[in-house]
């Protein structure tokens, strides 16, 4: 079955709430696609203890999420966000063509400007509910 | 040696983006591959999936053996 790579991304959101093991485990797993196998031979467990590991973490980090919801927020913000940008770059150009406007001009460069700090301030607050 | 065609996580935390790579299956964590024969962006949507199919051919011809994750991939991509 191929991997759901979903899970490298709640990883992200979640990692830290796992042990560093089971994080380990599920990072070469995920993000640098070893094979259950290959995990067992390099830390020296049985490849059935490595698949335990991984299906444990999975279903916690699934948990979280369905609790927490912080990755699917986080996607659809990025998403409006975009949507924003986008509907305040399109005003600028229909500016641009009639009137030209500076008023205009400036509100709309900030709306750009709010919208893309939040973009980065948003990761932030991800990371810092994570470790509380 | 087995030579595998696997998927590497790079990108930054939350923006995940992955390199296709040929690498050795005996050093798996030093970084370390071969050759890149691609990129995926799930963060696209569509997501985006660029391999050089003539590298990927030579590369399975000569008995590499890719993830099932690879191999799922290149399904979809038709070049499997």
């Amino acid at each position: 079955m191929p991997k759901n790579l979903e899970i490298s991304f709640l990883l992200d959101f979640y990692g830290d709430m796992l042990t560093d093991k089971q994080k380990d485990v599920v990072e070469l797993y995920y993000n640098e696609d070893l094979s259950l196998g290959e995990i067992a031979a390099h830390s020296g467990i049985t490849r059935q203890g490595v698949r335990d590991s991984i299906k444990r973490a999975e279903a916690q980090l699934l948990e979280y999420e369905s609790r927490l919801r912080l990755a699917d927020r986080f996607r659809e913000i990025s998403q409006s966000l975009d949507e924003i940008i986008g509907l305040a770059q399109e005003i600028e150009r229909i500016n641009d063509r009639f009137g030209a406007s500076n008023d205009i001009y400036v509100r709309t460069s900030q709306i750009v400007r709010v919208a893309r700090q939040m973009e980065d301030d948003h990761e932030v607050t991800g990371e810092k509910s994570i470790g509380i | 040696m087995a030579v595998k065609i696997r998927l590497r996580r790079m990108g930054a935390k939350k923006a995940p983006f992955y390199r296709i790579v040929v690498a050795d299956s005996r050093y798996p964590r030093d970084g370390r591959f071969i050759e890149e024969v691609g990129t995926y962006d799930p963060t696209k949507n569509p997501s985006e999936f660029k391999i050089d199919e003539e590298k990927t051919k030579k590369w399975l011809a000569n008995g590499a053996q890719p993830t099932d994750t690879v191999k799922s991939l290149l399904k979809l991509s038709g070049i499997l």
